[in-house]
This record gives C-alpha cells, sequence and structure tokens, in this order.
C-alpha cells in the first residue's frame, strides 16, 4: 500500500510523538489515475487489478500445463478444486444439480481468498477486498445466481410464494413473515455477505496494522528499554496476527462460497421433489444447512473481529 | 484524530465509489469468463481423461485377472485330468500284469500236467507192450519150462492155451498188486 507507507513515514517523520497506528483513510484511498472519470483507480483498485492479473495468469499457466499424470503444482489446486466441488457445491446442490454452479462458486472461492490473501503479501498490505464495492459486487453476483436459480428452476411466482409463504405456518404469521422474507431475498442476504466479508478485512488490517506500528515506534523509535520489551512483545503479536489474518482470509472465502451455495440451494426446489428422496441424504443435507445457518450466526461468521470492530 | 472525521470516515466505509464499483464490476466479470470459459474446462478435461484412464486401467486389470484365473483353473483341471489318466493306466498295467502272471501260471500248470499225462501214458503203454510181450514170452517159456519140467510135451494146445490163461492170470493179480505198489510209489 504505497499511499499508506507514504503518508506513514511522511507523518512519522513530521511527529514521532506517538505510534503511527493505521487510520480508516488508508482504505478510504484518493484515485491516483484517471483522476475524475469512472475507471478512476486508487492504490486499492490497483491491488486488486494486480491481483487478478496474477490469478489469471497463474490458473491459466496452471491449467495450460494441467496433465493426465499432476506435476506438484497440479496437485495441489486440484486437491483445492476438488475440496471445493465435493464439500461444499456437491454437498449442497448434490452432483447432479450442482455440475452448473461449480465454475462460480470456485471462482469465488479463488477470487476472495486471493484477494483477501493481499493482505499478507509485503508492499500490498492491505487486501483487495477492504473497499466495499469489491464484496458488493460479489455478494451482488451471488444474489442474481440464487434468484436466477430459483426463477429457472420454479418460475418468478412459484419461487416467490416458496420463499415469501413458507408452508406450514398459520396465515396471519405470513402478513409478518412476508415481508421479512422479502427483505431477506432481496437485501439481508447480500449485504451480510457484503459486510462480513468487508468488515472483517478492514479489521484485519487494522490489527496487523496496529501491532506492527506499535512494534515500529517501541522498538525502533523508541530508546527506552521497558519500551523496546513492549515492541517484542507487539512485534510477537503482529506475527501471529498475520497467521490468523491468514485462517481469516480462507475462512471467509469459504464461508463467501457456503452461503452462496446455500443460498442457491434454498432457491431450488425441495431434492425430495428432484431425486424421488433419498432419505439419507436429505439429512445430510438437512444437517449441513443447520451448520451454514449455524456457520452464519456464529461470531466467527459474523465478524471474526467483532472486538475490533 | 477528530472524532467527527473519523465517524465521517468510517460512513465513507459503507458508500461505495462509482469507479470502484466500475472496476469490481469488470474484474469479477473477468475472472468468471477465465474460470468459467478456460481454467475449470481444462481442469474438468484433464480429471475426465484421468478418470477414463484409471478406469480403462482397473478394467483391463479385471480382464487380466480373469483370464489368468481362467487358465489357472484350465492348468489345474489338465493336471487333475493327467493324474486320474496316471493312476488309470497305473492301475490297468498292474491288474494286467498280475493277469499276465496269472495266465502264465495257469498255462504252465497246464503243460505240466499234461507233461505228467504223457509221461504217465507212454509209461502206461509201455508197461501195456511190456506186458503182453512178456506175457507172449512168459508163455511160451513157461509151457517150454513146465514140457522140460513135466517132462512131456503139452501136446494138446487147448490145454496148453487154457494152462497159460490161468498163469497169466496168476500173474496179472501179482502184476496189479505191483503196480499198485508202483503208483503208491510213484505218488
Amino acid at each position: 500500500m504505497f499511499g499508506s507507507i507514504g503518508l506513514g513515514y511522511s507523518l512519522s517523520l513530521a511527529s514521532a510523538s506517538g505510534p503511527d497506528f493505521p487510520t480508516l483513510k488508508e482504505i478510504l484511498p484518493q484515485p491516483g489515475l484517471f483522476v475524475g472519470t469512472p475507471v478512476a483507480v486508487n492504490s486499492i483498485i490497483l491491488i486488486r487489478l494486480i491481483a487478478t492479473a496474477f490469478i489469471i495468469i497463474f490458473m491459466c499457466i496452471c491449467a495450460s500445463r494441467a496433465k493426465v499424470i499432476p506435476g506438484r503444482m497440479q496437485n495441489a489446486i486440484e486437491m483445492l478444486v476438488d475440496f471445493i466441488r465435493h464439500s461444499i457445491v456437491y454437498e449442497f446442490l448434490g452432483e447432479e444439480r450442482g455440475k452448473s454452479y461449480t465454475n462460480l462458486i470456485i471462482t469465488l472461492f479463488v477470487s476472495i481468498f486471493l484477494f483477501n490473501f493481499c493482505e499478507n503479501i509485503p508492499g500490498m498490505n492491505v487486501a483487495a477486498t477492504t473497499t466495499i464495492a469489491m464484496p458488493l459486487i460479489f455478494a451482488i453476483w451471488s444474489l442474481i445466481n440464487y434468484w436466477a436459480a430459483g426463477i429457472r428452476s420454479k418460475g418468478l411466482w412459484k419461487f416467490l410464494k416458496d420463499e415469501l409463504f413458507p408452508a406450514g405456518v398459520p396465515w396471519p404469521i405470513y402478513i409478518l413473515l412476508a415481508p421479512i422474507n422479502l427483505l431477506e431475498i432481496i437485501i439481508i442476504r447480500p449485504f451480510s455477505l457484503t459486510v462480513r466479508l468487508f468488515i472483517n478485512m478492514v479489521a484485519g488490517y487494522l490489527l496487523v496494522g496496529l501491532c506492527f506500528a506499535a512494534t515500529q515506534y517501541f522498538l525502533v523509535e523508541c530508546s527506552n528499554w521497558g519500551f523496546k520489551a513492549l515492541g517484542v512483545v507487539t512485534l510477537a503479536g503482529g506475527l501471529i496476527m498475520t497467521v490468523f489474518e491468514i485462517l481469516v482470509d480462507a475462512l471467509q472465502a469459504f464461508i463467501f462460497a457456503v452461503l452462496t451455495a446455500a443460498y442457491i440451494m434454498l432457491s431450488l426446489p425441495e431434492q425430495d421433489e428432484v431425486s424421488g428422496g433419498d432419505p439419507e441424504k436429505a439429512t445430510a443435507t438437512g444437517l449441513v444447512i443447520e451448520d451454514a445457518k449455524q456457520v452464519m450466526n456464529s461470531p466467527a461468521g459474523q465478524s471474526t473481529h467483532a472486538e475490533v470492530a | 484524530m477528530h472524532t467527527v472525521i473519523a465517524e465521517d470516515l468510517g460512513a465513507q466505509l459503507f458508500f461505495p465509489k462509482d469507479y470502484d464499483l466500475i472496476w469490481s464490476t469488470v474484474v469479477l466479470i473477468v475472472l468468471l469468463i477465465v474460470f468459467a470459459k478456460y481454467v475449470m474446462p481444462k481442469f474438468n478435461q484433464v480429471l475426465d481423461e484421468r478418470t477414463k484412464q484409471i478406469q480403462g486401467q482397473i478394467e483391463e486389470a479385471t480382464k487380466a485377472r480373469r483370464a489368468a484365473e481362467s487358465a489357472k483353473k484350465e492348468y489345474e483341471d489338465r493336471l487333475a485330468q493327467a493324474q486320474a489318466e496316471a493312476t488309470k493306466i497305473r492301475n490297468d498295467a498292474r491288474s494286467e500284469a498280475s493277469q499276465i502272471i496269472e495266465d502264465a501260471r495257469t498255462q504252465a500248470q497246464l503243460e505240466a500236467a499234461a507233461i505228467t499225462d504223457n509221461a504217465q501214458k507212454a509209461i502206461d503203454a509201455q508197461k501195456q507192450q511190456a506186458m503182453i510181450s512178456l506175457k507172449k514170452d512168459v508163455g511160451t517159456l513157461a509151457t517150454t519150462l513146465a514140457g522140460k519140467i513135466l517132462g512131456t510135451k503139452l501136446e494138446d494146445s487147448a490145454v496148453q492155451s487154457s494152462m497159460i490163461d490161468s498163469l497169466i492170470d496168476g500173474l496179472e493179480k501179482d502184476q496189479s498188486n505191483l503196480s499198485h505198489t508202483d503208483q503208491t510209489f510213484t505218488e
């Protein structure tokens, strides 16, 4: 993040009175290229473009070199692809219906994970998903897909009826339930996807930045040995937080992919109507839905950095 | 840092810039297209090919195993058949050998019996002959002797022959006693 680093150094030169803690300014960078046009580029967008180019080049090279007998790199990518395919897509949607959504979920997972991972790369230091636009666009794409899945398989009215008026509820409840459900499928789902990812990345940036800014101040700028000892502690904290952030990056990508798959599954007709009902499978899917809901509602799912945010 | 500015910035976080939205959309569309049109089909193709190859290899192995099993079975069958045949041949040979021995023994016994029989017959015949010639000679001799003893010639042939006959009868009695003794001796 060249902007923030530049800003940070200038500030620290101007006044060494305290640690140069990260602020929200660095994640609201001003455009530096094509200023004033609709295609203006700021530092985070630049990071995003570089990450995109990296993903495309890397995946295309791997794909073009893919052989029947895989090498080490191909094995790793295939393991990832297989994991997403079987543990997320087929688990929720079944093999038959899941096939057409595999590309979507894998693209979402890989993109989000590598965008998130930019926060751990020296020189970038901020995730490509740290402006709300990117998570929002991912969430809108998820919304388009679960609406399309519902409309394509049931038709618009049947889809809306199933979503707004779930069976087995006494009719007066519908007065309350229908608007809530409508709000959920139009706003709450994409908004929760967006905010969960975005705030986790903001919090990650602030946490790691906090640790290393403190380390810089206490360990390098202060001459007091007590402060230097404190600097060692904050350095260790920064390293631990970096490792933790790598976990969060993967976890958030996983949650986003799982929830998108779950939303698509909820839009599709019941598994029983389609495949004649495999009770064991139905139970397994039911359990997974429960899991997904727990993930959605758990503190880790909502915000890994609740305490900071 | 002023609180008002911080609040301002915090609110700004949640309002995406138009250019940011445009770039995000572009990035997502490009990623989706690249994944859907190139990366995933390529990986799927390789994976499918691998699955096919593995399946083919498994089928081939199954086929080879079946062939080996049938060959083994055939071999075992043949072995069992050969063993049975060998046993049969051995048994046949053994029984044939004992048959041959039995035959030879019977043959030998028959031959021995025949030889003994012939010898007996020859002996009997010679004895008979000897007896006849003896009868003749003894008769003449006895007559001659008797005549010499009696001093007279037995002119009358009737007397002569009756005398000879009674003599021979007596001799024959002796003879039969003798031959009986002979037989006991032979046995």
